[in-house]
């Protein structure tokens, strides 16, 4: 349950942590390279269409006649975006995937920076408009705790692209997933960074996602499509499974460590709060 | 239980329950997977590994021969590199048994099926005789539709007879290599392109290089002439050196744009690449009307391209009318903001809200550099286009947001969003789109390279033309295309393309270092041919077979016999 006082205090339990560790709020620990208005100087640019003529620097104006405008660093707060893997893969590791998704919105929202998640399958479906506050924090537990699988398949790509669509603004991106994709988490995740996203993924899975126990001849069912496959299943079979997943584990390492895209792979059988507190330590969301 | 007393075979009855039970049992049981792509991928690689296929050769009963006749195989002077390659093809066919099947393949950019598989070994000779070089150049890639059958399980032996291959790698599995011919000595053009200098008021820029496959050094001139009159532009005096060269680039004062030449005055192994046919293209600006009231950041992106010469804003005569809220009477109109009533919208409804934009047709010129995925369709409204309109962008709710729609000989592209609201003007696709519509609707979408290379495909400009292009071969031929690519471009020369009021020009020239240096950069491979009779017919095994189990047989009886 992920509504009940045990949770709830477990939640706030890491909260306090998070203040500990982080050193108070987090908001506007995250400082913005973008520029426009402001207060803190940032460069000088040629003035285009558009520009407010309140920027130009009319002494540069004077001297060269040139229009050239100031720059200033934008301050501003993080949005922080939850993809959460609503697929029908994460049937196993649904309650894990969403203990962590509360934990990270719980704490982002009485850190009051602006959360929004959405459910990602074969398409994008929103779980939390974007919301401030510690008021928000309960109906995003209960939206979480009603929240089923859904979909016929994952399209991480398609569901990366509806969300840039929807959600122009950058902001932390924090995917949950199994990250097991029929058609790559590649083109996602180059698509969330190339448009300035900071991405962080927490890839969680289950025993039987990277051990295989099968033996004989066995009717293969894709939990996703319900594509059936019949097979037979030697050991050498098994140890080929096995050496796939940890190739593909690694192939995901790879990706995010050429981006600068934070990782933590994790399975289900690691407490939630123990991820969450690894997270923390190692000084929150950051490649 | 004997053969004198039958009546037990009836016992084998039992074993019927015994296979149903059997059966029964190992129904495999059904387990759900996280990961069956991977599962797959096993099983598939599996498949591609399978012993049966590794024991092909033993059983080898076809033989697929593929005829390298690209243009490189045309170097060389009495007996050239094809005539060797058919030769060879020849004296494989003749050392097939009896029972072996054939099929003689041509291969220069695409394969060509000369025979079907047959054991007529007469069939076979014919075709491989017919065999004529190509212009075209070699193109490894089209090995892969023969990977089907080399790899599908049939029992083919693929011999691919050729100069040379530049990397084994390039080979798909299986391929067994020939090489024929020597290393000749060649010059030729490798690329060259010529356009007009805006810097100058009448002059040419022109670029070339070299490529040479000869072991020394070699001096010579190249000659810049003039199509059709034949007069000489300029003479360069040039020494080619081995390998690939450094690129020579030059103007030529007081030259037109148009057709021109360019040839290399030496005789060498293939004289097909001592020649290109180039054309300076000359184009002008497209003429633009802003039919906007409030119009200043139409000025400032039209005025923008000017400066390009791309675009030039008119007043009079326009080739594109700028317009937005309303309907211009011009033959082609770009159009912000659709408003009251016009032929190109239909049921116009309110504004849509959270516009999530789709791209359906990203290929098309009016979107080729505008970035949809960050432009805001604010203001948008609910429409419906005419019948025949292509929707180039819609949102995810089904609404057109950008689309081109016809009728009646005009042409209208309607972008559905209030620019203003959309902080459009401010946006750097602003320009780009205007320019983009502009380009396409004056058929200038696709504007034409001075030369291109043997073999290749050229998009016909006008991607929203409805007229079909007449194309005009450098051999005579007349070609009408209503496609939008032609090709691919098998001949030498200048092609000439018209449409009414329109007419472009371009050349076509062999521009391919691999094939003017003649295997001369290219590694020997190392897939050398196994012997095509290695595998024995099922009747000489079963023969063995026989005599084994005679033999066999008369030592038991000569036992028995002796006691």
């Amino acid at each position: 349950m992920l509504t009940d006082p045990a949770f709830i205090r477990k939640l706030e339990s890491l909260y306090r942590l998070a203040r500990k560790v982080l050193g108070g709020s987090m908001q506007a620990d995250r400082k913005s390279t973008k520029k426009g208005a402001g207060i803190t100087f940032a460069d000088y640019a040629e003035y285009s269409v558009g520009d407010d003529f309140r920027s130009i620097d009319w002494r540069i104006y004077a001297r060269f006649e040139e229009l050239i405008v100031k720059l200033f660093e934008i301050d501003e707060d993080t949005t922080i975006y939850i993809l959460l893997d609503q697929s029908h893969s994460m049937r196993h590791k649904w309650l894990h995937a969403r203990q962590m998704a509360a934990a990270l919105g719980y704490i982002s929202l009485h850190c009051l920076d602006q959360v929004c998640a959405y459910g990602a399958a074969d398409k994008l479906r929103p779980l939390l408009a974007t919301a401030r506050g510690r008021g928000k924090a309960l109906p995003f537990l209960q939206t979480l705790e009603q929240a089923d699988t859904f979909g016929e398949g994952t399209d991480f790509t398609a569901c990366c692209l509806e969300f840039q669509a929807r959600r122009r603004r950058r902001g932390l991106v924090i995917v949950i997933s199994d990250f097991l994709f029929p058609g790559g988490f590649e083109e996602g995740l180059r698509y969330l960074h190339w448009h300035k996203h900071d991405v962080f993924c927490l890839q969680t899975q289950d025993a039987t996602d990277r051990v295989c126990d099968l033996k004989g001849d066995i009717e293969l069912e894709c939990i996703e499509a319900g594509r059936r496959e019949r097979v037979t299943v030697t050991p050498k079979e098994v140890r080929l499974y096995e050496e796939a997943v940890t190739q593909w584990n690694a192939s995901l390492k790879d990706a995010c460590r050429r981006r600068g895209i934070g990782l933590i792979s994790t399975t289900t059988e690691v407490e939630f709060e123990d991820i969450i507190q690894s997270i923390l330590r190692r000084g929150g969301l950051v490649a | 239980m004997t053969f004198l007393a039958p009546f037990y075979f009836w016992t084998f009855l039992a074993l019927i329950p015994l296979l149903g039970v059997y059966f029964l049992k190992v129904r495999p049981r059904r387990v759900t997977t996280t990961a069956l792509f991977l599962w797959m991928r096993i099983y598939e690689e599996k498949r591609r590994t399978a012993i049966f296929r590794r024991l092909r050769d033993l059983f080898s009963l076809s033989l697929l021969l593929i005829v390298d006749h690209s243009v490189s195989m045309s170097a060389g002077g009495r007996e050239s590199s094809l005539d060797q390659a058919k030769a060879k093809a020849e004296d494989l066919i003749r050392g097939l048994r009896g029972n072996q099947r054939a099929a003689v393949i041509t291969l220069a950019s695409d394969l060509g099926f000369q025979t079907h598989l047959t054991d007529n070994p007469r069939a076979l000779l014919d075709a491989i005789d017919r065999i004529s070089p190509s212009t075209l150049p070699l193109r490894l890639e089209a090995l892969k539709g023969l990977e089907k059958p080399i790899g599908g399980g049939s029992i083919h032996r693929v011999v691919f007879v050729t100069d040379g291959v530049t990397r084994d790698e390039d080979l798909p599995t299986g391929v067994e290599v020939i090489r024929v011919g020597e290393t000749r000595g060649n010059v030729g053009i490798v690329a060259a392109d010529m356009l007009l200098l805006p810097s100058l008021e009448q002059g040419l820029g022109l670029y070339f290089q070299l490529a040479s496959s000869f072991e020394e050094s070699r001096s010579f001139d190249v000659i810049v002439r003039r199509s059709g009159d034949g007069v000489i532009g300029k003479l360069i005096e040039v020494t080619a050196d081995p390998g690939l060269n450094e690129p020579e680039i030059y103007t030529l004062v007081d030259a037109e744009a148009g057709a021109w030449e360019l040839e290399l005055d030496l005789k060498d192994a293939l004289s097909a690449d001592n020649r290109a046919w180039l054309v300076a293209q000359q184009q002008a600006p497209v003429k633009v009307r802003i039919a906007v009231e409030e119009g200043y950041f139409f000025e400032k992106a039209v005025l923008a391209l000017e400066e390009q010469n791309r675009l030039m804003m008119v007043e009079e005569a326009p080739d594109v009318v700028l317009a937005m809220a309303s309907t211009p009477d011009a033959p082609s109109s770009l159009i912000f903001q659709p408003d009251g009533t016009a032929q190109w919208w239909q049921g116009l409804g309110d504004d849509i809200e959270e516009v999530v934009a789709k791209v359906l047709v990203g290929d098309h010129p009016v979107l080729r550099s505008v970035d949809v995925s960050s432009m805001r369709f604010v203001g948008a409204r609910d429409l419906q286009t005419p019948d025949d309109a292509l929707v180039l962008v819609e949102s995810d709710l089904g609404v057109p947001l950008i689309y081109v729609a016809r009728e009646e000989g005009r042409v209208a592209v309607v972008v559905n969003m209030d620019p203003m609201a959309s902080n459009f003007y401010f946006s750097a696709w602003f320009p780009v789109l205007i320019q983009g519509v502009a380009m396409t609707l004056s058929a200038r979408d696709s504007p034409l390279a001075s030369s291109y290379v043997v073999g290749k495909s050229v998009a016909l400009p006008g991607y929203e033309a409805v007229s079909p292009v007449d194309v005009f071969l450098p051999g005579g031929r007349h070609v009408e295309e209503s496609g939008r690519v032609f090709g691919p471009l098998t001949e030498f020369g200048f092609y000439r393309m018209t449409r009414p009021k329109q007419e472009w020009e371009f050349g076509v020239s062999m521009f391919q270092r691999e094939e003017t240096l003649l295997g001369a950069e290219r590694e020997v491979s190392s897939k050398e041919v196994r012997n095509l009779a290695s595998g024995s017919p099922l009747a000489w095994w079963l023969t063995v077979f026989a005599m084994l189990v005679l033999v066999a047989e008369s030592v038991l009886y000569h036992r028995r016999k002796v006691g």
